[in-house]
């Protein structure tokens, strides 16, 4: 059986029809614009949030496991706490948006 | 006997009398000059900081059709030696900065001439280059003057460091502003045409007689033989004040083609051939006693120029006036450098040397305990603390407590991090701001024919400032006429001598000589003519050599800006969504044309604030983010509201017009107010600018 649910991401409106048996996390997929040529897609935090709670515990060890590897220069080491900020941001807002929708 | 205007059209916002012309794009620029036969030159730019060119070869360069010659030292004619040597263009091998230029090619049209530069092979021996400005260099030099000479190198009352060893509360900080380019709309363009009598040039200039004047010294010519235009000019923020390579290139190729010749620089060449703004490492030391009250001040400036030209920036000199404390030091040092030459850029000295001082004052409050404007008011002088006159006027108090009441300052909880709105922090900061009043001299010539219309001939300049606006306004006044009445000429060395749109004294100067040549006008029209214009007409010429008051008061133009900003708590993201500055710059002429100026000053600010660094590759001695995709510059997006307004202030010490110049008053002290902001609702103290996420996050 599928769901409609509506996400509401950086101010946009997003309809998506997904199985009841998916969960938020399952269906994400995160890229990151900006922090690398082309968006980079955040395959470990990913599969570090597959059937995870949504908490933000979850989403800070999702983040560090996708930037573990980093390897930042001198004049770029500040994208990595940046991206990892943004991506428990963006899904702290996310989930606590498919909360009211409840 | 002092002279009085009475202000009739001084003091209405007109609207730009140039505005339509240039909306309907009938104002022409340099560039734009319509010229039979004209040809294009584009130069040749070393790709090496220092070192020799050993070879040119041109053979491809010139095989292309259409290419009608490729100019190096090796085929240059000789220039006679002027004061700034790195307009020696092509009259030896060396490099002293990468970019120079070391050949040029013109041709027939400007794609084939930018085709043709690229088939230039220059081979070089390269010799290592010294390009990075730190503050513990062992060959720091102290230069004669700053300023070109306008202004002792440092300066020295009491005992600094005993005051300091002995204050209450003292304060040791280093503050650091980045290189930043003065990047004008319109680039730097020439057009050169010779003729029998002479040269012509169309040029992008900030006062056409400066670049007339050098241009004839290069070239041996006489003044009278050189003329320059330059009626609209799409902004110039220093960096066209005085002549850069591009120009004399553009006549030497002229003269070596006998044709006409246009040049525009590219936005990339701008990077190295226009200047720059010196990057500054600023160390300043407070002391104060328990009450906040300034017991020292020490400013020590350090800061780069090039090698083959001096430029000394003033970036101390603020902190000689601002405040009173009985002891006070100010120096600069200079690195000399295998970089690009620097120059004047937008309120050069107190725009940098403000962010310092009103930063510094910042931390000060904290530490004491004081809210930030208080300790500024318990710090007011009742002189000038360098000079010992009295301020022909003084409106800082006056513009923070105005500024505090429009801005909603108080009640303000000094405690940093203490304010959350959603996923921002928020915060406020104040900081003052400070310019000279000056004037330089300039003469004017004023007609009137029998049916009652006026003619006004000066060489001012109008760099998108409103000055064909307000000069016309002040002729108005000074002849008694409706601005209708009167014609303004600007823009020519053809015209009556006068000096730069610099130093934020352009309107002060000019309009001081508009005021005597209208004055004399009128004398002759009453006493030789008994108030009836002769058939053939009647003119009279004014000038302004030196304002006498100058040497009894100290002149300046003050003002206070106030700074909201939000901070993203997750991405530290910095926002401003207001701003407020209040200024105290004497009589404003035109309310409309200074407001945009103003708020234009203060945009420039936030864009220093938050945005604009030029990035140097130490291992090529080039600015690198030479581009508007990666210099970045304030937008529409960037800016929030933004409040300008003014206190009346009435000084006729300066000039008959009570004006003290808002070119440049503006951007001083903005950059201050957003990093006290930043401090205030993040409880992180920027002192490196620009002020990017970067240096914010945890």
């Amino acid at each position: 059986m599928d769901l409609e649910i509506t996400l509401r991401v950086n101010g946009a409106t997003h309809r998506l029809s997904v199985g009841t048996r998916t969960t938020l996390l399952d269906a994400l997929r995160e890229r990151f614009g900006g922090v690398a040529p082309v968006p980079w897609r955040a395959a470990r935090a990913e599969a570090a949030l597959r059937g995870a709670a949504a908490t933000g515990e979850v989403f800070g060890r999702a983040a560090e496991a996708e930037l573990a590897n980093a390897q930042p220069l001198p004049g770029n080491a500040f994208k990595v706490p940046l991206a990892r900020h943004t991506l428990v941001r963006t899904l702290l807002d996310l989930t606590e948006e498919e909360e009211k929708q409840r | 006997m002092k002279m009085q205007l009475i202000t009739r059209a001084i003091g209405a916002p007109l609207d730009r009398i140039d505005g339509v012309q240039k909306v309907t794009g009938a104002a022409k620029y340099a560039y734009e000059y319509p010229v039979e036969g004209v040809t294009y030159v584009f130069p040749v730019q070393s790709t090496i900081a220092r070192g020799r060119v050993v070879s040119i070869d041109a053979r491809a360069a010139q095989a292309l059709p259409g290419v009608i010659a490729v100019l190096s030292h090796e085929n240059a004619p000789q220039l006679a030696p002027v004061d700034d040597a790195e307009l020696a263009v092509f009259q030896s091998d060396a490099v002293a900065y990468h970019g120079q230029f070391v050949a040029a090619v013109v041709a027939e049209t400007s794609e084939i001439a930018r085709q043709a530069a690229s088939l230039v092979a220059v081979r070089y021996q390269e010799q290592p280059h010294d390009v990075e400005l730190r503050a513990d260099r062992d060959d720091l030099y102290k230069p004669l003057s700053i300023a070109l000479g306008y202004y002792q190198t440092d300066t020295c009352d009491g005992d600094v460091e005993a005051a300091l060893a002995s204050a209450t509360v003292s304060l040791d900080r280093t503050y650091k502003t980045p290189p930043e380019h003065n990047n004008p709309l319109e680039p730097h363009a020439t057009t050169a045409v010779w003729s029998d009598e002479g040269i012509t040039l169309y040029d992008s200039n900030q006062g056409a007689h400066s670049i007339r004047d050098t241009v004839a010294q290069a070239f041996r010519l006489p003044p009278e033989h050189v003329r320059i235009i330059a009626r609209y000019v799409g902004g110039g923020f220093g960096s066209k004040l005085f002549v850069h390579p591009h120009t004399i290139l553009t006549v030497m190729a002229a003269q070596a083609t006998r044709r006409p010749v246009k040049l525009a620089l590219t936005r990339q060449q701008m990077f190295a051939l226009v200047g720059y703004r010196t990057p500054t490492i600023q160390r300043l030391r407070l002391g104060a006693d328990r009450n906040g009250r300034l017991t020292a001040i020490a400013h020590d400036v350090v800061e780069q120029t090039s090698t083959i030209q001096e430029v000394a920036e003033q970036t101390a000199v603020p902190s000689r006036m601002m405040y009173a404390a009985p002891n006070r030091r100010t120096t600069h040092r200079l690195a000399r450098l295998d970089m690009p030459v620097p120059t004047w850029m937008r309120a050069p000295g107190e725009c940098p040397g403000m962010f310092a001082l009103e930063s510094a004052m910042d931390e000060l409050a904290m530490a004491c305990g004081l809210d930030p404007i208080e300790l500024r008011i318990r710090n007011e002088p009742t002189i000038d603390p360098e000079s010992g006159r009295p301020f022909s006027s003084r409106g800082l108090v006056a513009c923070l407590r105005e500024g505090a009441q429009r801005f909603g300052w108080a009640p303000r909880d000094p405690q940093p991090r203490a304010r959350r709105d959603g996923s921002w922090l928020t915060g406020t900061g104040v900081a003052a701001s400070t310019y000279p009043a000056q004037q330089f001299p300039a003469t004017a010539l004023v007609q009137v024919d029998r049916a009652g219309n006026y003619r006004v001939r000066i060489d001012a300049t109008d760099i998108g400032t409103g000055a064909w606006t307000v000069l016309t306004q002040i002729a108005a006044d000074a002849l008694a006429v409706p601005p209708e009445r009167v014609q303004l000429e600007i823009g020519d060395s053809a015209l009556p001598k006068a000096g730069l749109a610099g130093g934020s004294a352009g309107t002060a100067s000019w309009g001081w000589a508009i005021c005597n040549a209208a004055s004399a006008l009128r004398t002759r029209l009453h006493e030789e003519y008994g108030g009836s214009v002769p058939a053939e007409g009647l003119e009279a010429s004014g000038a302004f050599e030196t304002n006498p008051e100058a040497q009894q008061f100290s002149m300046h133009a003050f003002g206070a800006q106030f700074a909201e900003v939000r901070v993203n708590v997750d991405t530290d993201e910095v926002r401003v969504p207001r701003l407020l500055g209040v200024f105290a710059a004497g009589r404003i002429i035109n309310p409309k044309t200074a407001r945009s100026q103003l708020l234009g000053g203060m945009t420039m600010g936030l864009s220093m604030a938050l945005h604009e660094a030029s990035v140097l590759d130490p291992r090529f001695g080039d600015y690198v983010n030479h581009d508007f995709a990666e210099y970045h510059i304030a937008t529409n997006a960037d800016v929030g509201t933004v409040d300008v307004t003014w206190i009346n202030e009435e000084d006729l010490h300066v000039n008959p017009m009570g004006v003290k110049g808002i070119g440049e008053i503006g951007i001083v002290g903005t950059a201050a107010a957003i990093a006290n902001a930043v401090s205030h609702a993040t409880g992180i103290r920027i002192r490196d600018l620009p002020i990017t996420l970067d240096k914010l996050l945890p």
